[in-house]
C-alpha cells in the first residue's frame, strides 16, 4: 500500500522521529506502523531528516584520547568474516553417463556425502566439546583469582572508607597536623585514588575540587569532595581520560557542584616528581 | 511535511566507499570516518547528557557498532550521517532516561579536554550554518520546544509540564516549528 495513502499520519512521522508523540497518538501511530511496511520506510526517512537538527548544536571536538582508545579496541572486536565462494568445474566425461548410471552415481554420491558430513560433524562436536572444557577450566581458574583479588580490595576499601575507622595522622614531636593530600595515579588507565587529611570542613555552598594538571593544556576536573569533621575526604576512581601525563595535582575551593576550570584558591598542590 | 536537507551526493558517495572499506576490516577507513563525524556526534551526545565522560562512551560505542556492522549499512535506507546522528541521539536519550530513573547516579561534572582540533568539511559547515540559521529564525517558544524534544528527549506532555504551557499550545508549536523548518531548509 502506498504510504501517501495514509494522510492522517502525515504530520506524525517527524513528530514520532523527534520523540514528541505520546499517549494515544503514539499508540495509534505505532499500531499502524506495525502493519504498514511503507510507513516504516517513511519513518526511517523522517528519522534521517530530523537528525539534521544535531547540526544546530555547538560543535566541539572530542578529546584526542577517545580516538586512540577506540582504535586500540578494534583489534579485540571480532569482524565478520567475508563469505567464501567455491566454484565447481564440470568435467566432459559426466556427459557420457546414461540416466540409469546417473541414478547410481547420484545415490552413491549422496551416501558418501551423508557419511562424510556425519563424520565431520562428530569430529567437530568432539573438538568443540574439548575446547569448551578447556575454556571452562581456564575461566574457573581466573574466576578464583579474581575472587581473591576482589576480597582483598573489598577489605582494603572497608578499612579505608568506613566512617567507623579511626584515621590518625602522625607528626614529629608537638607539631600540629597540617592539611595534606596523597594522590595515586596511573596514567595508562586514567585510574586515580586521592585522599586528604586535616582539611577544614567547608560551608555547604562550597566544595573542594581536585584537578589533574596535564603536561599540556588546561587542568582536568578530577572530582569534587567534602571532608568530615576530622578533615578526611577524597576522590576514588573519577572518570578521567586514559593516557594523560600529569604534571601536578591541585585542590581548590569552588562553589558547590564544582567548576569546569579552577576559579577558587588553591589549598593543596603537589608536583609529579 | 519533510525536512529535505542532506549531505551532498559526493559526500554520501565518499561515506559509502569508507563503509565498504570498513566492512573489509580497514582500520584506517574507520579512523577517517571518525575524523569526519566524531565532532558532531560527540557534541550531540554531550548536549543531551551534559557530561563529557558519558558523551565519550556513547561516541566510542557508536563507532564500535559501525566497525562491527558496516557490512549491514544500506544506503537505500538513508544517509550515513543521518544514521550516525540517529544512533548517537537515541543512545544518549536512552542513557539520559536511565539516569533520571530513581536510584541512578547524578550527572557528574565534566569539562572539555583540549588536544583535538575541530575539522569540518565545507559541506558539513554549510549544513551546520543552514540548520542554525533555520532554527534561529524560529520564535523562541517554538525553538525551545523543538530543542527540548530533540536534545532532552521530552514528549509533548513532558514539554508542557516543563514549560507550564497548555498541551495544545506545545503541540501547535512543535508542528509549526517543523513546518517552518521545512520551508527554511528547502527554499
Amino acid at each position: 500500500m502506498n504510504a501517501r495513502g495514509h494522510p492522517q499520519f502525515d504530520e506524525d512521522f517527524e513528530l514520532y522521529a523527534l520523540g514528541a508523540l505520546d499517549g494515544e497518538e503514539k499508540q495509534t501511530f505505532e499500531l499502524h506502523l506495525r502493519q504498514c511496511p511503507a510507513c516504516q520506510q517513511r519513518l526511517a526517512r523522517a528519522q534521517g531528516r530530523i537528525s539534521v537538527l544535531g547540526w544546530s548544536t555547538d560543535i566541539q571536538p572530542p578529546p584526542a584520547a577517545v580516538k586512540q582508545r577506540l582504535l586500540g579496541l578494534l583489534e579485540s572486536v571480532r569482524k565478520p568474516e567475508a563469505s567464501r565462494t567455491f566454484r565447481v568445474r564440470l568435467l566432459p566425461f559426466w556427459r557420457s553417463f546414461t540416466l540409469r548410471e546417473w541414478g547410481v552415481v547420484s545415490l552413491a554420491a549422496a551416501l558418501v556425502v551423508v557419511v562424510v558430513v556425519s563424520a565431520t560433524m562428530v569430529i567437530r562436536l568432539r573438538n568443540q566439546n574439548r575446547d569448551l572444557q578447556n575454556q571452562v577450566s581456564t575461566l574457573q581458574t581466573s574466576l578464583q583469582q579474581e575472587k581473591e583479588v576482589s576480597n582483598g580490595a573489598r577489605a582494603l576499601f572497608r578499612v579505608w572508607f568506613s566512617p567507623d575507622s579511626v584515621k590518625v595522622t602522625l607528626v614529629p614531636g608537638s607539631q600540629h597536623p597540617a592539611p595534606e593530600g596523597k594522590a595515586f595515579y596511573e596514567p595508562r588507565s586514567g585510574g586515580l585514588v586521592f585522599y586528604t587529611v586535616n582539611l577544614p570542613t567547608l560551608p555547604r555552598n562550597q566544595t573542594y575540587q581536585l584537578w589533574l594538571v596535564p603536561n599540556l593544556g588546561n587542568p582536568i576536573n578530577a572530582g569534587i569532595f567534602n571532608t568530615d569533621r576530622q578533615g578526611n575526604g577524597g576522590v576514588l576512581l573519577p572518570r578521567l581520560p586514559s593516557g594523560v601525563k600529569a604534571k601536578a595535582f591541585a585542590v581548590t575551593v569552588e562553589p558547590a557542584g564544582g567548576k569546569i576550570q579552577p576559579t577558587g584558591p588553591k589549598v593543596l598542590v603537589g608536583a609529579v616528581s | 511535511m519533510a525536512l529535505n536537507i542532506q549531505m551532498k551526493p559526493e559526500e554520501q558517495g565518499a561515506d559509502l566507499r569508507l563503509m565498504q572499506r570498513i566492512a573489509s576490516g580497514d582500520q584506517a577507513a574507520l579512523a577517517t570516518l571518525y575524523d569526519r563525524y566524531s565532532s558532531v556526534l560527540y557534541s550531540v551526545a554531550k548536549r543531551v547528557l551534559t557530561d563529557t565522560g558519558a558523551a565519550e562512551e556513547i561516541l566510542q560505542d557508536v563507532f564500535l557498532q559501525v566497525w562491527r556492522n558496516a557490512s549491514r549499512f544500506d544506503p537505500q535506507r538513508g544517509s550515513l550521517s543521518g544514521w550516525l546522528l540517529v544512533t548517537t541521539r537515541n543512545r544518549a536519550i536512552d542513557r539520559l532516561r536511565r539516569r533520571a530513573s530513581p536510584g541512578s547516579d547524578p550527572a557528574p561534572e565534566g569539562l572539555a579536554i583540549p588536544g583535538a582540533s575541530l575539522e569540518m568539511s565545507a559541506a558539513q559547515g554549510e549544513m551546520m550554518a543552514r540548520v542554525k540559521a533555520a532554527l534561529g529564525g524560529l520564535p523562541p517558544g517554538q525553538r525551545a520546544a523543538l530543542e527540548m524534544a530533540y536534545f532532552e528527549g521530552l514528549t509533548h506532555s513532558e514539554i508542557a509540564e516543563r514549560s507550564g504551557e497548555p498541551l495544545g499550545t506545545v503541540k501547535t508549536r512543535l508542528r509549526t516549528a517543523l513546518q517552518v523548518l521545512k520551508k527554511a531548509l528547502n527554499p
